[in-house]
């Protein structure tokens, strides 16, 4: 049950990432440092798609929720990072709980549905409300002395951030992976193949899908409030529907049933779309049209490609 | 607009625009101070009253219009497309060109549509057809792909600035104790013929049977001789025109941009759900509700908040009838 594979690969990913920041310069590492935050949204959606069977469209609302409460909890417990994500956390664990109380009577493509009413319904909202959101300007980070466990830490788009984002995907990776050798994760995994069987079983399937579906949320408020911390600002754009869209882009490129692709994906994405930046101002377009590629020919992604060619030679 | 104004101020004085579809453009001046007015000086009127159903219902139209096509493409083919409000955006842009670079609004009202259906044959040959029958995400990653190709060319196209349409046609006629636009009842009476025609389209035609049996069953619909890939390829067009031909129509209302497809993708997904996927009329009968709903909430509130409380409203109906309230009846 264990991807040993795909834990080795994004592990790998991340400590690349980490060794080459030196080597790049601030405003790379501070490219990476985004990249990181959004390999969060990536899995999370990994996480709400393959495990709590809910194709969610709003996680980049989830993930902006993060993003808000981060820069509200500022406000209020001053510079300690610990309380900032933590603030992250439960703001995207308590939309997505939300969320999934709605979605998970919903069939699947209702689902998808709701999710995508909810993401509208959502940017609409935050763009109206401006005095909490700061609407398309958004809202700066309050100027504080951060701190991470009593030590002083500087946020921003900077090499620091990088390393703490890592260490803290690559925990969260790790514990998904020692996780995923667990007897609840194997009804989990029941719950997702077969929903009524796994009821009929004796198994809570409804209370197992929205417990992942409240963990995927929990991981993107977490992406949402390293990101608010690396951007130092949080504009309405982040909760938007393309946000939710380029999250299933990247979850996609790296292979949707592996949360292990997300970073992958993420990296792909992003780091050709920085660089398509330097030739077009056209990146939307360039983006859509690698969707519709990775839906004909990708459908699996990076991670579905290995799957593939291992039952190619298992056959 | 000036037709439009001539004829409006003989029963109102016109006021500033607001942000919203249908309310963005001119609002007659009591319905400002009624918005204004709060606490126990606000006082609602009927005209007031009255003018925000009609505009409601007149909306629903369109909404209609647009949700048919994204309630055909899923009943049929099973893929949620991103793209739908898209098309409605470029219908809105087509109508934006030929009424500033043409002179002509009429013009648009068949270009837009042919133009949509025509592009969109390609788009269901290469990018549809080989998503149908495959997991929904597939579709959904296709289809939000086009979303960004069509955005970002209305973009390069277009620009960034909002635009404005005239209405082609000016006046307004008494309608329930209130002067109301006469384009607007026109525009509202031509989608109501085209979710007709439809309708019938539907019922009294060999196509129209074609699909009903696709929708049914492809697998059977095959077996019986029915050619499933036309059909699908016919109601791919139709939606795409559909879609096209409501931006055109609700140009002259609201503030055109690239990216209003955004804007009615929830709305319409929302009456498409509350109207049961897959029934043509719970999609209208929905889209009436949200319309009135939106329209009455409008009275109190800034149109966003009256737009995110009339699908708020219908939250208790996901809830309760995830299937739709006029599931049964499709």
């Amino acid at each position: 049950m264990r991807d040993r594979v795909g834990i080795v690969t994004a592990l790998g990913v991340l400590a690349v990432l980490c060794a080459i920041a030196p080597l790049v310069g601030e405003f790379w590492s501070g490219v990476l440092a985004r990249c990181v935050s959004w390999m969060f949204l990536a899995i999370s959606f990994s996480l709400a798609y393959s495990y709590a069977n809910i194709p969610s469209v709003a996680q980049a609302t989830v993930f902006g929720a993060g993003a808000y409460a981060a820069v509200w909890a500022t406000s209020l417990v001053g510079g300690n990072m610990i309380l900032i994500m933590t603030a992250g956390v439960a703001a995207g664990a308590l939309i997505a709980l939300v969320f999934g109380a709605l979605l998970l009577k919903m069939s699947h493509s209702g689902a998808a549905i709701g999710t995508i009413i909810f993401a509208v319904t959502f940017s609409m909202l935050g763009n109206a409300a401006v005095a909490y959101t700061g609407g398309t300007d958004g809202l700066p980070m309050p100027a504080q002395a951060f701190h991470l466990l009593g030590m002083p830490f500087a946020v921003g788009p900077n090499i620091g951030m990088l390393l703490l984002g890592s260490a803290v995907l690559a925990a969260l990776l790790v514990a998904f992976w020692l996780f995923s050798g667990t007897r609840t994760w194997r009804v989990v995994r029941a719950v997702q193949q077969n929903a009524m069987r796994a009821q009929v079983l004796g198994y809570n399937a409804a209370g197992y899908r929205l417990a992942v579906f409240a963990v995927s949320g929990c991981v993107a408020g977490l992406g949402g409030a390293l990101y608010a911390l690396i951007s130092r600002h949080v504009a309405i754009e982040v909760v938007s529907l393309s946000m939710s869209l380029k999250s299933i882009l990247w979850a996609a490129v790296g292979g949707v049933t592996s949360i292990y692709g997300g970073p992958i994906g993420v990296l792909a994405v992003q780091l050709a779309s920085e660089l398509l930046l330097r030739w077009t101002v056209r990146v939307d377009l360039i983006i859509g049209l690698m969707l519709i590629a990775v839906a004909l020919w990708m459908p699996r992604g990076v991670m579905g490609l290995r799957r593939s060619r291992s039952s190619q030679q298992s056959q | 607009m000036a037709g439009f104004a001539r004829g409006w101020v003989t029963s109102v004085t016109l006021v500033k625009p607001r942000a919203g579809l249908l309310t963005s453009r001119y609002e007659p001046e009591h319905l400002q101070s009624a918005m204004t007015a709060t606490g126990e000086d606000f006082l609602l009127d009927w005209p007031t009253l009255a003018f925000q159903i009609v505009n409601g219902v007149v909306w629903a139209m369109f909404l209609g219009l647009i949700a048919l096509g994204l309630n055909a493409i899923f009943g049929l083919l099973g893929l949620l497309n991103m793209a739908h409000g898209a098309v409605y955006a470029v219908g809105a842009v087509i109508a934006w060109y030929t009424v500033n670079r043409l002179g002509s609004f009429w013009l648009a009202v068949f270009a837009a549509p042919l133009a949509a259906g025509i592009a969109s044959i390609p788009v269901y040959r290469f990018v549809l057809r080989p998503t149908i029958g495959q997991d929904m995400m597939v579709g959904l990653v296709a289809t939000s792909g086009l979303l960004f190709v069509i955005n970002d060319t209305l973009l390069a196209l277009y620009g960034g600035s909002p635009g404005l349409v005239p209405p082609p046609i000016g006046g307004a006629v008494g309608i329930l104790g209130i002067y109301y636009p006469t384009y607007r009842l026109v525009a509202a009476m031509m989608a109501i013929a085209i979710l007709a025609a439809f309708w019938l389209f539907l019922r009294s035609t060999a196509i129209g049977l074609w699909i009903r049996c696709v929708a049914q069953s492809p697998t059977l619909a095959k077996a019986s001789g029915v050619p499933v890939e036309r059909v699908y390829l016919i109601i791919v067009v139709l939606s795409a025109a559909f879609a096209a031909l409501a931006g055109v129509l609700v140009a002259p209302m609201t503030t055109i941009s690239y990216q209003m497809g955004l804007s009615v993708l929830g709305p319409a997904f929302i009456v498409v759900v509350v109207g049961g996927l897959g029934s043509l009329g719970g999609a209208v009968a929905a889209a009436v509700i949200m319309g009135v709903a939106r329209g009455v909430f409008s009275v109190f509130l800034p149109p966003t908040y009256a737009e995110v409380c009339a699908i708020a409203l219908f939250l208790p109906f996901l809830y309760f009838r995830p299937n739709g309230i006029f599931r049964g009846r499709a």
